[in-house]
């Protein structure tokens, strides 16, 4: 029955194959914790999204009720201290997890041609890291997120030329108010994780192309195994 | 680590792979159940409410005219989800003495309508359809499936103090609303 079910589906959709390339991808050398970093990043990636999307069941982005509402979501709600908590947490993890992920691909070496494009797309998403993280700090509009939102819309207004254009453009303004929280609140829950997403296909796409670097050792990359190698082998 | 290639591997083997990814699928599928949890419960869960038990001063007993009828206004603080507002209210008053005074919610207990006492009547009268109450609250005439409604209320140190309630309309029994 299940194999009927299975065979109807992938003669539809190719399921069968997208597990495969998931699963059992060769990998120079072999499988590696190192090579989950990127994986780990786009898991929390989801769950921000996820966890963002809920908050929006009870969060209001207005300057009098935006600290009280995530209170009534942390305090009253059932498991909405958990949503908001994963939320904050996931967002803390994803820096470093960026972070990490960033370092093993220099290591490694991986940014090297042909993938200086994928390397560059990656640079550009960690810039939308630091963005959804300054904009998604404001939010709570209590003292850390206001604060931080003060002083970092002022170093922007610090920059030469087109730093008080860029404040004001931030802001609304040349003080901060509801215009500057309304801003921070469609940039966070829209404009730069809609972005995010295209650039995490394209980031995808250029890495598909090329798949794993594996070690740098040219004699470990002679061999190769899948993701799940290690677990399915018999000793 | 060596190759795999599915087409040479053994049956046994094989076995022992779909076994893990079996497994590790089942987990997979029980992890995605726990994280579920939370996500359902906070949209479906009882959201406790703060519910409003607060007395509402109404005005000084001495003030209130023996044996007619008084609309008075007050004011009852309302906590909807994170927002408090303050909403006007008003109740229909009678005081027979000093000690022995009623309160009607004005809200008539047929279809929700607000009522008005007729002085030249002397009844409360539903402009909807015609419900008729004595000055007692007791149905006379009309649609009205029960009396009006009284409302909890206390004399402290001569101020008349009432309890904001709301009812199911449209049924015999007398039953409150929760917010």
């Amino acid at each position: 029955m299940t194999s009927k079910i299975w065979r109807w589906i992938n003669e539809r959709i190719p399921l069968k194959i997208m597990l495969q390339v998931g699963l059992d991808e060769k990998i120079p050398g072999g499988a590696s914790f190192f090579y989950t970093l990127g994986s780990a990043t786009l898991f929390v990636f989801a769950l921000q999204v996820v966890t963002g999307i809920w908050q929006l069941f009870y969060y209001v982005p207005t300057v009098d009720h935006a600290y009280n509402s995530l209170n009534y979501l942390r305090i009253f709600v059932p498991y909405g201290w958990l949503i908001h908590g994963l939320h904050y947490w996931g967002a803390n993890a994803m820096v470093v997890l960026v972070a990490l992920h960033m370092i093993r691909v220099f290591v490694w070496g991986a940014y090297k041609k042909p993938r200086e494009i994928t390397w560059l797309i990656g640079v550009f998403l960690l810039f939308l890291v630091i963005g959804m993280s300054f904009t998604g700090a404001a939010l709570p509009w209590d003292e850390r997120g206001y604060w931080a939102a003060e002083v970092g819309t002022s170093i922007a207004g610090t920059i030469p030329l087109i730093g008080s254009f860029l404040e004001s453009l931030l802001r609304s303004g040349n003080f901060m108010g509801q215009l500057t929280l309304s801003r921070f609140f469609i940039l966070h829950t829209a404009i730069i994780p809609g972005i995010a997403m295209i650039i995490i296909a394209a980031h995808l796409t250029a890495f598909r192309n090329f798949g794993s670097v594996g070690p740098w050792s040219n004699e470990k990359r002679k061999t190769s195994g899948a993701v799940l190698s290690g677990q399915t082998k018999l000793p | 680590m060596a190759e795999i290639d599915t087409e040479n591997v053994s049956k046994k083997e094989l076995s022992r792979r779909k076994f893990f990814i079996l497994i590790s699928g089942t987990l997979s599928s029980f992890i995605a159940f726990i994280l579920g949890i939370p996500l359902i419960a906070s949209i479906l869960g009882t959201v406790s409410k703060v519910k409003n038990k607060k007395l509402s001063k109404l005005t000084r007993v001495s003030t209130i005219p023996i044996l007619k009828p008084v609309n008075l206004n007050f004011a009852t603080t309302k906590t909807d989800a994170f927002i408090k507002s303050v909403e006007p209210q008003d109740a229909w008053v009678i005081k027979r003495s000093n000690s022995d005074i009623t309160v009607f919610s004005p809200i008539c207990p047929h279809l929700g309508c607000r009522y008005a006492w007729n002085s030249n009547q002397k009844l409360f009268i539903c402009p909807c359809h015609n419900s008729v109450f004595d000055i007692n609250g007791k149905v006379i005439s009309g649609p009205a499936p029960r009396g009006l409604d009284t409302l909890p209320k206390k004399i402290q140190q001569g101020e008349l103090f009432v309890l904001w309630e709301r009812f199911k309309v449209g049924i015999p029994q007398k039953i409150e609303v929760g917010d």
